[in-house]
């Protein structure tokens, strides 16, 4: 009896592991994802701040781009299909459904933001507040704003 | 040794001087850019997502009232602005109306740029023949009856619309001054982050509160000193947003506003950045016109 409860619970952590995005109900996937964007968020919440109220240190920025480093590439990994804003049965979210008609172009925003955030990591190793301050001039807009313009509405 | 006395000198200036000040100052394609960067003109003109030509007419707008294509306003004679003279342009910004006498819709955010000053028109004008023509058809608007007839517009006009330039209050310092004509005359932040009437007209007793229908039905924020807008920011938190697209969480805004981010705002000059933010600030807080969620 107890023996098989723990291997139903192994099993079904192993099919986790092997397939995340779908053992989630659509509407986990997008609590999980807004989560983890809230956690991009929070690494640049540290970058304004130190942007523009110099608060923080250049290795408090490291962290805070190798953050953005380790889950850029992830993000369309958060998007299956059926989780858009306007699928049937899916709470209210922002993720318009032109991420699936152009999922390319969605895929190329986040390695977009990859490479900003390569390049502001490189600049807030070498503890120089001028070169992180303009490597942080392109992350936002470039890295994040370039995938909200086409791709997230407005918070309703 | 001549000598020449002080007012000999101050007539001298003088003559040297008056042509550049009091004249009024011909068009100049330079100053010109910046009044096009603030108006926002860019977005609606091309179809930046599918790459179009610059001015070559824009992406659909969608409104509770049917579909709107902004035309081709390249320099092209046949098919953009290129064979209009100022005036016509000055009317067509100014009172809405088109050189063979139509009424334009106001998707055409001209309400606000009836208010601008007459140079800045000419210069607009002046830096948009400095572009390349595209000789390209507009595409017609998709607007279904009653509204595809123009003429339902007069009674609109009439009464939502007042043409004329933008007073400056002599009670306020001249940085709030260019913060409010930006605001009111080119930026047409009030467009969107303004609700509408049942005309479709602003609500300017609700000025900046929020709007259930934005461009797309997209639900704009209230940005007014309220709780509920965005009380907590600091001049320097608008500024941050006006020239980046970050908020002071950390989160970059997207849609219509990282539109007006990437080809208005963030063009500015640091020092019209500042008067926008003086200008917000100054603002009454107003409850969100924005119905909540349930
Ligand atoms: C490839 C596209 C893409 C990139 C790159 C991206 N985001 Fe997002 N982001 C989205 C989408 C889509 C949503 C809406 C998700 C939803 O509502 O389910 C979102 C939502 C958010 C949210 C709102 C979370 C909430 O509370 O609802 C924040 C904050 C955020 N992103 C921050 C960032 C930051 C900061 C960056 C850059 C470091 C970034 N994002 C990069 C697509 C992206
Ligand atoms: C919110 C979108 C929007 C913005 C911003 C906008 N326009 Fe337009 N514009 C339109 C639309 C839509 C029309 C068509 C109106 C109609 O057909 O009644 C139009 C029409 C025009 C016309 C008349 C063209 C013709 O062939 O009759 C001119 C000129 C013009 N716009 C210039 C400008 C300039 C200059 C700016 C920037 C200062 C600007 N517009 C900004 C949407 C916009
Ligand atoms: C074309 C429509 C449009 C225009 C024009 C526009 N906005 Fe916005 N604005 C929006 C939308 C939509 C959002 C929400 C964006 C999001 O959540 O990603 C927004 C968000 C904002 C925010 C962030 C509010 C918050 O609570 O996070 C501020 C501040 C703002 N706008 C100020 C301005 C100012 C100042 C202007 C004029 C210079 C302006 N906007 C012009 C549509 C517009």
């Amino acid at each position: 009896m107890r023996k098989g409860v723990f291997g139903a619970v192994i099993a079904a952590a192993a099919i986790a592991i092997a397939v995340p995005a779908v053992a989630q109900s659509p509407n986990d996937t997008i609590a999980a994802r807004v989560a983890k964007m809230k956690e991009l968020g929070a690494a640049s919440g540290a970058i304004t701040a130190y942007v523009r109220e110099n608060k923080g240190t250049p290795a408090d920025m490291v962290k805070a781009g190798e953050t953005m480093q380790g889950l850029a590439l992830q993000i369309p990994t958060w998007f299956p299909k059926g989780t858009g804003d306007g699928d049937p049965g899916v709470t209210k979210n922002r993720a318009k459904m032109d991420i699936w008609a152009k999922f390319d172009d969605f895929s190329k925003a986040a390695t977009a933001l990859r490479a900003e955030a390569d390049a502001f990591v490189a600049a807030a190793r070498s503890g120089d507040r001028e070169k992180i301050t303009a490597a942080a001039a392109t992350l936002g807009p470039k890295g994040c704003g370039g995938c909200h313009t086409p791709f997230r509405a407005p918070q309703s | 040794m001549p000598t020449i006395s002080p007012g000999i000198i101050a007539v001298l200036l003088a003559v040297t001087l008056v042509p550049a000040s009091a004249a009024a100052q011909g068009p100049s394609a330079e100053r010109g850019k910046s009044v096009f960067d603030a108006g926002g003109c860019l977005a609606c003109h091309t179809d930046l997502k599918n790459k179009g030509e610059p001015l070559a007419g824009g992406p659909p707008l969608k409104t509770p009232f049917g579909t709107f294509y902004a035309p081709n306003i390249s320099p092209d004679r046949t098919h953009g602005i290129g064979g209009w003279t100022d005036v016509q342009f000055v009317r067509a910004m100014r009172e809405g109306v088109g050189p063979d006498g139509r009424h334009y819709y106001p998707v055409f955010p001209y309400t606000s740029y009836t208010k601008a000053t007459e140079q800045d028109l000419r210069d607009l004008k002046a830096y948009i023949m400095t572009l390349a023509p595209v000789a390209k058809p507009s595409r017609p608007h998709d607007v279904g009856f009653p509204f595809s007839i123009r003429l339902t517009l007069l009674p609109w006009k009439w009464l939502n619309f007042t043409p004329g330039e933008w007073k400056p209050d002599p009670s306020k310092d001249a940085v709030w001054n260019r913060g409010a004509y930006l605001t009111e005359a080119l930026t047409h932040c009030g467009e969107c982050h303004t609700p509408r009437n049942l005309m479709g007209g602003i609500d300017r007793k609700r000025w900046m509160s929020g709007s259930a229908d934005g461009p797309d039905g997209e639900k704009v924020p209230n940005i007014t000193p309220d709780a509920s807008g965005i009380g907590k920011w600091s001049v320097k938190d608008i500024e941050g947003l006006l020239s980046d697209g970050g908020n002071p969480d950390g989160d970059y805004v997207g849609g219509s506003m990282g539109e007006v981010v990437a080809h208005s705002s963030s063009k500015l000059s640091a020092a019209d950045r500042n008067a926008i933010a003086v200008y917000f600030k100054s603002l009454p807080a107003l409850p969100s016109a924005v119905p909540k969620k349930k």
